[in-house]
């Protein structure tokens, strides 16, 4: 009779548990992350938070001839984290400079949501509604 | 289709919308004429202003005047919808970041309950109308197509904006609607009775100065008893 | 072949009036008044003219709420019938002409003039309860400025026009009547109050008096009272030989040329007997058509007479608080009385506060109507409801309304200081033969109440 290893077994049932995660993936690979976006200025929004595609965005970007310095600042300790010249403006400027920042670029591209379009990154859901 | 309706679209509905009503007060004003109204609008400015403006002022509040009190289920009905209809359309919060993101006017907004509240309410008022519309038999001598027009004109940006705002399913249609009732309401309202936007101040007011020239304003002590 | 009687052209000559006179109730001229044709083009062009901005935006904004209905009592007393609502009345009359342009029939017109003086006293109510300010009597007082135009008037109202034009007063009364009925009420009340007298054409006064054709026609008991109390307040006074009528059957009528004519003779003898006021005998369309209106009739810019033109009921209250008369508390009335709120004098000038002045020197038990002051109902025969026999059904419908208001106070007694709403009052409780209920002018109570001075003589008539 052939010996079952516990180790082999514990590894096998491991790895039983990333199943339903490949099998969840759209297309077999790993699902896009939504990030929260926030305004840093603002403690308690009104509205539901903002559900980013990042890996969306930066598949766009990188297929349109540029970079990450887009939406980032190119800092000497690396990117900044936060879109751009935020945290340089006033604090009641900061979300029309975050609308601003983010539709410029949708109706430039004619893709993504409008400023009217609140709900769409507002979303209570958090579907990736906006990113078809 | 949303970029466009959001953006040029806005823009020349606002446009329509503000001008026509200017148009529509400054023809008011200037068709107004002191002998065949037989009113010396330029004399008395001191009974005359005064009077103007409670003529409008007891008519913006809840059971400000006789003719309110007389009408309960009317002023309900009126004012349900009146004061959404004036706040949200400003002071909604989406709407103040549109505002501002098209034409650079930053304004104040509300809470989002009260919003809530209000939208709920100015549905309520416009259905209170239409049943009232469609079952006094004082209303159904008067109405006209146009009455039927301008509660549905009025009812479709606050519902289809509720919806959106509600979330529930088909977001982007709703607000595609929202939009489009909107400034198609916008458009159509310098040249319908939604003109009384602005002409229900320059009536009321020309009736308050009338009241207060001619009528009494000069034996009566006071203003108007409205 | 009859004269015509009916048409376009107002009654300006003594024989136009006999004529119409002489055709009883009108028959003849409102059988001529249904072959009057229409003068389309005129007609347009006279709404292109008047109907401005005011009377287009008052057609237009109407929301069709119908807050105006509670408010009208034709509606009231018609069973709530849709068709007296005033929103209605004015835009399927006055709204559907400015519509078709003008384009509208001799039929038209005459549903047009039942409407405007048998649907509508111009009262102005409804204006006090449309939230858009809506004044719809004053829409009506328009359109029937119209209607007397084009020749679609009322018979009585005709004439009255006309004798306004020729006789300068609302009846057939001559200066020389005019003279001869106020000598006449000095001779009969000479012996009572020695001293008395009416001076005429007299420079200078306090007070120029200007009165109703009525008065000297069928009760000028009213003119020696005047008198009287001008007298006993020691009030310097006159009245002129020409501009002593006050009253506008005119303004009924619709003409306003008429109206302006009237103007012109009384502001005339102001000019000739520079009085420091006028007052004008309890009249409650004279002093709309005279001191409310007329100044615009003739002209005056900014909507001011020349002197001050007081209603009788401010004359009265004056005195009373100067204290020039004076009420002998134990000879008030003692009866529940209430007050009829007179609309063109209350609604339309604010001298509700006056009359109720007076009721507290002169009555004990004073009960207001509900609604009163500038929120009463019309008494049912204003705006010449009450002279046309074409509406007289109409009128004794509407009657209804004001007699269930006095019934409601408990009142014995009604104080009403206007002819027209004397006249209603007496007429409604004829119709519903309502016999407890009295009615009076001020002038019959004061002359009973006051207490008469040191200074001025009285002779007892036994």
């Amino acid at each position: 009779m052939p010996s079952i290893n516990l180790r082999s077994a514990c590894l096998c049932c491991c790895s039983l548990f990333l199943v339903p995660f490949v099998l969840a993936s759209p297309q077999g690979v790993q699902a896009d992350e939504l990030l929260v976006v926030k305004t840093p200025a603002v403690d308690s929004p009104t509205m539901p938070v903002v559900m980013f595609n990042h890996d969306a965005h930066v598949a766009y970007v990188e297929k349109h001839d540029s970079d990450c310095s887009r939406c980032h600042r190119v800092t000497s300790e690396g990117l900044s984290v936060s879109v751009l010249d935020v945290r340089l403006q006033k604090a009641d400027r900061q979300v029309t400079y975050m609308h601003t920042a983010c539709t410029d670029c949708h109706k430039a591209s004619g893709r993504g949501p409008s400023i009217g379009d609140c709900r769409s990154c507002h979303a209570q859901g958090n579907t990736l509604r906006a990113m078809k | 289709m949303m970029q466009t309706l959001v953006g040029p679209c806005f823009v020349v509905s606002l446009v329509i919308f503000f001008v026509g009503m200017l148009v529509r007060a400054i023809w008011y004003v200037r068709g107004l004429d002191w002998r065949l109204e037989r009113v010396a609008y330029a004399y008395h400015k001191e009974r005359s202003i005064p009077g103007a403006l409670v003529s409008i002022g007891k008519w913006l509040l809840p059971g400000g005047t006789a003719g309110w009190r007389a009408q309960p289920v009317a002023m309900l009905a009126f004012f349900l919808l009146h004061f959404g209809a004036v706040l949200l359309p400003l002071f909604l919060l989406g709407h103040t970041v549109v505002l501002e993101q098209t034409i650079g006017i930053a304004l104040p907004s509300l809470p989002t309950a009260l919003a809530d509240v209000l939208c709920v309410a100015s549905i309520a008022g416009l259905i209170l109308l239409a049943v009232r519309r469609f079952t006094s038999p004082v209303l159904r001598q008067l109405n006209t197509w146009q009455d039927w027009f301008v509660l549905v004109l009025t009812f479709l940006p606050f519902f289809t904006g509720f919806m959106a705002r509600l979330d529930v399913g088909a977001y982007d249609t709703w607000m595609l609607l929202h939009v489009f009732t909107g400034e198609a309401f916008l458009v159509l309202a310098p040249f319908t009775k939604l003109a009384h936007i602005v002409l229900f101040f320059m009536s009321r007011a020309q009736l308050g100065m009338d009241f207060a020239i001619k009528r009494g304003g000069d034996t009566r002590g006071g203003v108007f008893p409205w | 072949m009859s004269q015509i009687l009916c048409s376009p052209t107002p009654v300006t000559t003594k024989e136009g009036i006999h004529a119409l006179l002489a055709d009883k109730g009108g028959e003849e001229y409102y059988r001529q008044m249904r072959a009057l044709k229409v003068d389309q083009n005129a007609l347009y062009l006279d709404l292109q003219q008047t109907c401005k901005s005011r009377t287009r935006t008052w057609l237009e904004i109407c929301a069709h709420c119908g807050m105006c209905a509670d408010s009208c009592f034709f509606y009231k007393t018609n069973n709530n019938d849709p068709k007296q609502i005033p929103s209605y009345k004015i835009q399927s009359t006055l709204g559907e002409m400015c519509k078709r342009k003008g384009r509208v029939d001799t039929e038209f017109m005459m549903h047009a003039m039942d409407v405007a003086w048998g649907q509508c006293t111009c009262c102005n109510r409804c204006g006090l309860y449309c939230p858009h300010g809506i004044d719809t009597g004053v829409m009506f007082s328009y359109l029937r400025g119209i209607l007397f135009k084009h020749g679609f008037v009322p018979w009585e109202l005709k004439i009255g026009s006309g004798m306004h034009r020729v006789y300068g007063a609302q009846m057939d009364v001559t200066e020389e009547d005019w003279v001869d009925t106020l000598e006449w009420m000095v001779d009969e009340n000479a012996d009572e109050w020695p001293g008395l007298e009416i001076p005429v054409e007299k420079e200078g006064c306090d007070v120029m008096y200007i009165c109703n054709a009525r008065e000297v026609k069928h009760y000028p008991e009213d003119l020696a009272a005047a008198a009287i109390l001008f007298h006993v307040t020691g009030t310097s006074w006159t009245v002129p030989r020409e501009g002593w009528e006050t009253t506008s059957l005119t303004m009924f009528a619709g003409d306003w040329e008429g109206c302006a004519q009237n103007l012109k003779r009384i502001y005339a003898a102001v000019d000739r007997l520079k009085p420091k006021m006028v007052v004008g005998t309890e009249c409650g369309h004279a002093h709309r058509a005279t001191v409310v209106e007329g100044p615009y009739w003739a002209g005056r810019e900014s909507g001011d007479a020349p002197v001050p033109f007081l209603h009788y009921v401010e004359w009265v209250a004056k005195v009373l608080r100067e204290g020039k008369l004076k009420i002998n508390p134990a000879k008030k009335l003692k009866m529940p009385c209430t007050l009829q709120d007179a609309c063109n004098y209350v609604r339309n000038d604010g001298l509700g506060k006056y009359t109720r002045e007076i009721m507290g020197y002169i009555a004990e038990d004073f009960r207001e109507m509900d609604p009163h002051n500038e929120h009463n109902f019309c008494c049912g025969g204003g705006g010449g409801l009450n002279g046309i026999g074409l509406y007289r059904k109409e009128r004794n419908v509407g009657l209804k309304n004001k007699l269930d208001q006095i019934r409601a106070t408990g009142a014995q007694m009604v104080v009403t200081p206007c002819h027209n709403c004397w006249d209603a009052i007496r007429d409604m409780m004829e119709v519903y033969e309502e016999h407890n209920i009295k009615w009076t002018f001020l002038k019959p109570l004061l002359l009973k109440m006051m207490e008469i001075p040191e200074n001025i003589e009285h002779v007892d008539q036994g």
